[in-house]
């Protein structure tokens, strides 16, 4: 129906509400994803990041507005998301190796068992995040960092197109951080990548383009031009958020 | 020595502990893993109510509690959703009104309530053999729904956010493991009565876990364990003439005080 125009968008959200009782979470947000796009959400905790990427696979329905994941809803779209939730939601005590944690990703429905090709897969997602040799360990010997690739892992073992990562770099070292960035670097040239974050200085140097989200959009686009949006939504608190380590967001002109 | 065997009282006791064990070692798991502990309480004392319309209306009340108890699960998964009350609000109402309606039915029973104590407290060297094939079926049940559904009771209680992002409908499974509760509660009535069910539903999986860190091997380490333990608990209890759900309790109690002490200071696992 819209051809050529539509079928390049990832995601597209027009004019899209969410709200809890009467308190709007996310208001009047309009934002399309791209084959290949590398898009950093940032904006303070409670500002509906993680909602937004609820919504976008389906798990939260919004009260207006449209959404639209692979030209079909939400829900028909999961199988072609790859998600890391915020690590704090997990089990780390379940009686689970990293194997099967990975294993888990290539769910495939109901009395559907697993097959030669979701174990090729799961070794692949290990060996992409360097988390082979761990294999047959259980999660709760495991180390934050560790625990979060594995959980990259699982959602790469998805073999997704689009993938959103939940406050990926939060609980993974610092001289882990880079490394991860690279493994990004690489695996976006198979899918689009979108990644939520509170801190700012971390994402700017890698990613491709910023949406600033306060439970409004406050820009939206390359990194030199949307950076000017964060104060906004961060409503000129911004140096609050540098203070410790300061960091240049914006490339010398 | 080991004459007691020959009852045929004794036999279904014996009976009675293993298809008990298998159970508790395979929904107590889940139980444990997915935290639902209070939640199995309120549906096991809310099965009271099945117990008293079976009364009221003269049938066997374990065939009775089997609807009423998975109602009382389902209403637990849906409602406390839907209305706008904390799942521990929810638990407490069907906890007490549950018990509440069993009482009434009774009170409305001409004449005196046989055996009500066993409902109550359990009684495994009554168990009939009737009741002994309605164990077994629901045994098989919880079985086939545990192989069928191992994916998704796996991933529900591992990450449940994560699940939803899979596809799996988690509220559906989540209701379908709160079945599960309700049939196994039917399985331990008999044996240690609504009051006491929850111990079982619980330590046989608690003192597993520190062992193993395999779900299908905590499960049959469970099954075992119960088995040993409840025998234990049966014999204690027919040689010392004391109630024999309480027995069976307080000996499974009793193991998870030793193994976890133990392995902190002998062992320092």
């Amino acid at each position: 129906m819209y051809g050529d125009l539509m079928s390049s968008n990832v995601v597209s959200i027009k004019n899209m509400s969410y709200k809890i009782r009467d308190n709007y979470i996310l208001e009047d947000i309009t934002l399309s994803i791209k084959n290949n796009d590398f898009l950093a959400i940032i904006g303070p905790n409670g500002g509906g990041k993680s909602t937004l990427l609820k919504i976008i696979m389906g798990l939260l329905k919004p009260d207006a507005g449209s959404v639209s994941v692979f030209n079909t809803v939400p829900e028909e779209a999961r199988g072609k998301i790859g998600y890391l939730p915020q690590i704090t939601h997990l089990e780390s005590d379940f009686p689970i190796n990293v194997f099967d944690t990975v294993m888990m990703g290539r769910y495939n429905g109901i009395f559907k068992d697993y097959a030669d090709k979701d174990e090729k897969y799961v070794m692949e997602s290990l060996e992409a995040v360097k988390m082979a040799d761990f294999k047959d360990k259980q999660i709760g010997n495991l180390s934050g960092g560790e625990m979060q690739r594995v959980l990259i892992a699982r959602a790469l073992s998805r073999r997704p197109k689009l993938l959103l990562l939940d406050e990926p770099t939060a609980s993974i070292d610092p001289e882990m951080q880079g490394l991860f960035y690279e493994l990004l670097k690489k695996i976006r040239k198979e899918m689009a990548v979108v990644l939520v974050s509170h801190d700012v200085g971390v994402v700017s140097s890698y990613v491709e383009s910023i949406a600033c989200l306060n439970g409004r959009l406050f820009s939206h686009g390359p990194v030199e031009t949307a950076a000017k949006g964060i104060k906004e939504a961060y409503n000129f608190k911004l140096d609050l958020l540098t203070h410790e380590t300061p960091r240049r967001i914006l490339k010398e002109h | 020595m080991l004459d007691f065997i020959q009852y045929q009282f004794m036999q279904n006791a014996l009976i009675s502990a293993i298809l008990v064990s298998v159970a508790c070692g395979l929904v107590g798991t889940y139980v444990v893993l997915k935290k639902i502990v209070s939640i199995s309480g309120g549906i096991s004392h809310a099965a009271f109510g099945g117990i008293g319309l079976g009364y009221f209306l003269g049938i066997n009340p374990v065939i009775t509690a089997i609807p009423f108890s998975i109602l009382s699960a389902v209403f637990m998964g849906e409602i406390s959703k839907k209305v706008d009350i904390s799942e521990d609000t929810a638990i407490g109402i069907l906890w007490s009104v549950g018990m509440a309606i069993g009482i009434i039915f009774i009170n409305l029973t001409p004449g005196y309530a046989p055996d009500l104590f066993s409902y109550l407290f359990g009684s495994i060297l009554t168990v009939p053999s009737s009741d002994l094939l309605i164990m077994l079926v629901l045994d098989i049940i919880i079985l086939l729904m545990v192989i069928l559904f191992r994916r998704e009771f796996a991933a529900i209680s591992f990450d449940e956010e994560f699940a939803e992002a899979l596809g799996i409908r988690a509220n559906l499974f989540y209701i379908l493991l709160l079945a599960m509760v309700a049939l196994s509660v039917v399985v331990l009535i008999k044996v240690v009565g609504v009051i006491l069910i929850i111990a079982l539903l619980t330590i046989p999986s608690a003192i597993a876990r520190q062992f193993t860190y395999n779900l299908p091997k905590l499960m049959l380490l469970s099954i075992f364990l119960g088995m040993i333990l409840t025998m234990s608990g049966l014999m204690l209890s027919y040689i010392y003439d004391i109630s024999s759900g309480a027995t069976i309790v307080l000996v499974l109690g009793m193991a998870f005080a030793v193994v976890s002490i133990a392995r902190k200071y002998l062992f320092n696992l």
